[in-house]
């Protein structure tokens, strides 16, 4: 015999967002997909599920195979496979149904992902992001994450460079000395290496990318966003499996809160995009405006000039 | 960040680390050395530093979750967890053990090159199974806190996985090492999204510590 289970537990990882954070979350992404139609992207909307073999292609979308929930068809008895990620589905777009359109071809997308992530992290996410394909220049993409990220709230943010594919992506002794930063351990194990683990810091002190901290920096001065702090990261290789020489994450005092980068699609095309985690986003923000309880009024012609003067009303 | 908590184990660890925290330049409260005291935080003579006192299993969840910015754990928990958002610049070279496979004297370990299948009683099961899967062998942790060593003799699991120092309480209990699976010793661990913000004030803390 089972015990019926409590009607509001939900499974693992996943939870309701209620008033007023559910307005919150929705009013922030409403203004980050503001601030990508202003650069040109269009909203594109690919499909919660696809064949599990076209949605983990090699590329993008094979990094997130151990990640990803699969379900057997019932009308083709092909695998199914519900996204992890959205970049694998722009690029699969881009690759195919959009293949004839004029590059650069610049998407953006609003989804929720879901993973299977374990131990209690949340399992359904919610990504916003832009893909810029047929281009690999990241300057237009770092700006976007962090005038995405400031627009939904996030406060003070750290824009940290990487250069995936710099140091090998095998898994070693010394690939994991230096993913813990442990500078002995480096010291002992290949001397050589030692120069990018110590360039961790500010991208201004880096001469090997002088001209992208330059465009940064211009970039960004633009959007009077000066005060960003850029630091980069040669030795960083987790979680930029798919990417290719140039990417970066973005931090907010509470944490890791996007990414993105240069990579290929499945055919070879280049591209660059980027990842804003709306949840992650929201915990660097202040909290959403209480819910606004209407004022009752007598008639409709009332209640429609309370609303009109911005209040919430019914009658 | 207002305040930078460094987060350190309670237990074997604290007495071999005292002077690194005089060379980190981390000078901690009367308090923090007093055995009666039922303080968990502690401010030291810095005012943006607090010290928290924690088990060291939780030393890594407080460092990874970021409760704590920085904080010193044995590789043993370190590996056990794998929290991605860990890094760990310096290796303290204290607090220097090993983890190990142990069995009751006698015991022919040869068994373990035909089995499938093995219950090992251990307080780091996720490390034992990562472990023996990489052998082809599917592990079965029964989850203990403490005194694993008692656990062959009572029938739990042939084997355990323990931590091991001098090898005493082992030889005490009518066991022996088969096989080390870690050599352990302290490292300083820091939360990445901190060590990404502010680099300027932990940085030469991480240096401090292993600047010895």
């Amino acid at each position: 015999m089972t015990a019926t289970p409590p009607p509001a537990l939900l499974p693992q990882g996943f939870a309701d967002l209620l008033p007023p954070e559910a307005g919150g979350q929705a009013s922030a992404v409403a203004a980050a997909m503001e601030v990508f139609a202003r650069f040109g992207y269009a909203q594109v909307k690919p499909p919660l599920a696809e064949f599990e073999d076209t949605l983990l292609a090699p590329g993008p979308g094979a990094a997130m195979a151990a990640q990803t929930f699969r379900f057997m068809d019932p009308a083709s008895r092909r695998m199914m496979a519900l996204r992890a990620d959205i970049t694998p589905q722009i690029a699969r777009i881009a690759a195919t149904r959009l293949a004839g359109a004029p590059r650069p071809l610049r998407l953006s997308y609003a989804n929720d992902a879901l993973r299977v992530d374990g131990l209690g992290a949340p399992r359904q996410v919610t990504q916003i992001g832009c893909e810029c394909i047929g281009s690999g220049q990241i300057v237009e993409l770092a700006l976007l994450a962090v005038l995405a990220a400031r627009a939904m709230g996030a406060g003070a943010v750290t824009l940290d460079v990487t250069l995936p594919g710099r140091i090998g992506t095998q898994v070693s002794e010394v690939s994991n000395a230096l993913a813990q930063r442990d500078r002995a351990r480096v010291a002992a194990l290949a001397p050589d290496l030692l120069p990018l683990l110590d360039a961790c810091g500010p991208l201004a002190g880096f001469s090997d990318l002088a001209p992208l901290y330059a465009d940064l920096t211009e970039a960004l001065a633009a959007y009077d966003l000066d005060e960003v702090a850029l630091t980069v990261d040669p030795v960083e290789q987790r979680g930029f499996e798919y990417h290719e020489g140039l990417a970066f994450a973005l931090f907010a005092e509470s944490g890791e809160v996007g990414r993105g980068g240069r990579y290929r699609l499945p055919g070879g095309e280049v591209a660059a995009g980027m990842t804003l985690y709306v949840e992650q986003v929201m915990a660097a923000a202040p909290p959403p405006p209480p819910v606004r309880e209407p004022e009752v009024c007598g008639s409709w012609a009332a209640a429609r000039a309370a609303q009109d003067a911005g209040r919430a009303a019914v009658t | 960040m207002e305040t930078i908590v460094l987060a350190l184990p309670k237990g074997r660890i604290a007495q071999e680390l005292a002077p690194r925290l005089a060379a980190a330049g981390v000078e901690p409260e009367a308090a923090f050395a007093d055995p009666d005291s039922r303080k968990l935080r502690f401010a030291t003579a810095r005012a943006d530093l607090d010290i928290i006192r924690v088990r060291a299993f939780d030393v890594a969840t407080f460092v990874a979750r970021g409760g704590a910015q920085i904080g010193v754990v044995g590789s043993d928990v370190i590996e056990e967890f794998t929290y991605p958002g860990l890094y760990a610049p310096v290796d303290l070279g204290i607090g220097r053990c090993r983890l190990a496979l142990a069995a009751p004297v006698g015991t022919d370990a040869a068994v373990l090159e035909r089995a499938s299948h093995v219950t090992v009683a251990t307080k780091y099961p996720r490390l034992t199974a990562r472990h023996f899967a990489q052998r082809g062998i599917q592990a079965e942790c029964v989850h203990l806190h403490g005194a694993m060593e008692i656990a062959p003799a009572l029938g739990l699991a042939p084997f355990i996985v323990d931590l091991v120092s001098t090898g005493g309480t082992l030889r005490a209990n009518g066991l022996a090492e088969v096989e080390t699976l870690l050599d352990v010793s302290a490292r300083l661990i820091v939360n990445r999204a901190a060590w990404k913000t502010a680099p300027g004030v932990l940085a030469p803390l991480v240096d401090g510590f292993g600047a010895l």
